[in-house]
């Protein structure tokens, strides 16, 4: 399992993210990325804070291949995160200063994944490759650190297969289990089915999931009450 | 120290703790309970009608000023409360709004008020609209004597500046920080362009990151009812409100290069130097480590 700061992490099921339309509010080690496509499609992870007044850019929207922050519509562009117009003074160049920071982004095996470019070490220049993932099932969010989840996971016999993915099964079904770091006492599990020939058999996947979480949860209130 | 603040301009200061309507009918057994500065206060008015209050069980300073209670946490006010002329003008409404509480720092819920930029974003159809976003060129004073921040001939577009509005117009401001938890505007009113509305908010904060902001009108309207004021405000300052949720940090940074400002920010930059000179640490942050 690797943790290290300059890792691929991934935080966000691709299809679940459609270009020029949402922005998704996902975590990185503790950093609130804000995660949107432009109009190509190319995923764009974003530090969640306006550098105008520390909005997060969330509450935005998407208009002109921009990412429009929803405090004064300053508008940022696609890639480089620069500031490309501020409305209460259309005719001004903005500062080059006014820019967001940005992560690197890429779609791989299914999930988005999202990487730090702020550290000397750069770490690798893709994503891991990944088990075929199968069908996604669902991001559970558990309020518990990534040592509980894992520690959850080996419980049930899951072994790790690539960095931040493990696999082993869910009420029988096989699946991979993509774990994120997201803040202190926030882990996301990304649940892939890896089944290609049976329908998934989701009157009994998704309890197991609501066991497996709850389970994941009071182990970390066992080591709080400890 | 019951409050706890360790910057003494906070602390000199006069900070509201609510409505004087708060101890209508308050005791010293049933007292009007509230927080400020997080220390816990306790007001209750007394037979003679004065005003009593402690904080954490310790005597404190409170005055009765403009339909407010205000407390000076150090019990040595640096000056006396602020000059409010319009809330005793002959021919204008008082309309108390109350408050709304806000997990924010009150620099940035100031900011918030101070601001015209936001208009046609956060108040869209109300105080602003898209394609009139343009913010023209404002002064932006300090009036040395009363020590207060004043911005002036300030204009923008509205297409609906109140509640009596029936049609879209362009809109005097003018811009007032009394202290650093209260600040004023003045606005064309739209039954009397002649004539400028007051708007006076008073922010009480309970700790750094959580305040309730207090609105109270001094009003040229005489059309509206008074429940038609009230939502008015109501739906203005809950658009703000999830802006204001949504700030990072919640503290007001005060260290070169955390935020960018633009040249419509003049106001706002005014009021952030004013917090530095006279070393506010209460609700801001002052370095990027401790953000």
């Amino acid at each position: 399992m690797n943790f290290q700061t300059n890792a691929w992490v991934p935080v966000h099921p691709s299809t679940r993210l459609s270009p020029a339309r949402e922005i998704a509010a996902v975590f990185l080690n503790g950093h609130e990325i804000a995660l949107w496509r432009d109009a190509s499609g190319r995923p764009q992870a974003w530090e969640n804070r306006c550098p105008h007044r520390g909005a997060r850019l969330t509450l935005g929207r998407i208009i002109h291949n921009h990412l429009s922050c929803a405090y004064h519509g300053w508008e940022f562009e696609a890639n480089s995160g620069r500031c490309g117009g501020i409305p209460a003074h259309p005719s001004q160049t903005p500062p080059k200063n006014a820019c967001v920071k940005t992560y690197a982004c890429m779609d791989k095996g299914g999930m988005i994944w999202v990487k730090r470019l702020d550290l000397h070490d750069a770490g690798e220049a893709e994503p891991p490759d990944t088990p075929k993932a199968g069908i996604f099932c669902r991001s559970l969010g558990l309020k518990t650190d990534v040592v509980a989840v894992v520690e959850e996971l080996e419980a049930r016999g899951f072994r790790v297969c690539t960095p931040n993915s493990w696999s082993g099964r869910l009420a029988s079904t096989p699946v991979i289990a993509m774990v994120s770091y997201a803040k202190e006492r926030l882990t996301f599990v990304h649940i892939w089915a890896q089944s290609n020939k049976q329908p998934i058999k989701a009157g009994a996947l998704f309890p197991a999931l609501v066991a497996f979480r709850a389970a994941a949860e009071s182990r970390m209130s066992a080591e709080i009450s400890s | 120290m019951t409050f706890k603040c360790t910057d003494a301009f906070t602390m000199n200061s006069w900070l509201t703790i609510g409505p004087v309507s708060r101890v209508s009918s308050a005791s010293k057994s049933a007292p009007y309970r509230t927080t400020l500065l997080e220390a816990n206060i306790a007001a209750w008015r007394e037979a003679d009608g004065q005003v009593t209050a402690e904080a954490d069980g310790a005597s404190a300073l409170v005055e009765s000023h403009y339909g407010y209670l205000w407390v000076c946490p150090s019990g040595r006010p640096a000056r006396p409360i602020f000059d409010f002329p319009e809330y005793a003008e002959a021919g204008r409404r008082i309309v108390d709004c109350d408050g709304i509480g806000v997990a924010v720092s009150h620099p940035r819920m100031i900011e918030n008020f101070l601001d015209m930029g936001h208009f046609p974003y956060v108040h869209a159809h109300y105080l602003g609209t898209i394609p009139n976003t343009e913010v023209v060129p404002y002064e932006v004073k300090h009036d040395e004597v009363a020590d207060e921040l004043w911005a002036d001939d300030c204009k923008f577009y509205q297409p609906k500046t109140s509640n009596s509005a029936t049609q879209g117009l362009q809109v005097e401001y003018k811009y007032r920080v009394m202290q650093s938890a209260s600040a004023m505007l003045y606005k064309t009113a739209f039954t009397r362009p002649d004539l400028m509305d007051a708007i006076g908010l008073f922010v009480q904060p309970h700790s750094e990151e959580h305040i309730t902001a207090y609105c109270l009108l001094a009003y040229i309207d005489d059309t509206s009812s008074i429940n038609d004021l009230l939502s008015f405000q109501h739906t203005i300052f809950g658009q703000d409100k999830p802006i204001l949720e949504n700030q990072i940090p919640r503290r007001m940074p005060l260290y070169p290069g955390a935020e960018i400002p633009t040249r419509c920010d003049a106001m706002s930059t005014a009021y952030r130097r004013w917090l530095l000179d006279k070393d506010v640490t209460y609700g801001t942050v002052r370095s990027a480590e401790a953000a």
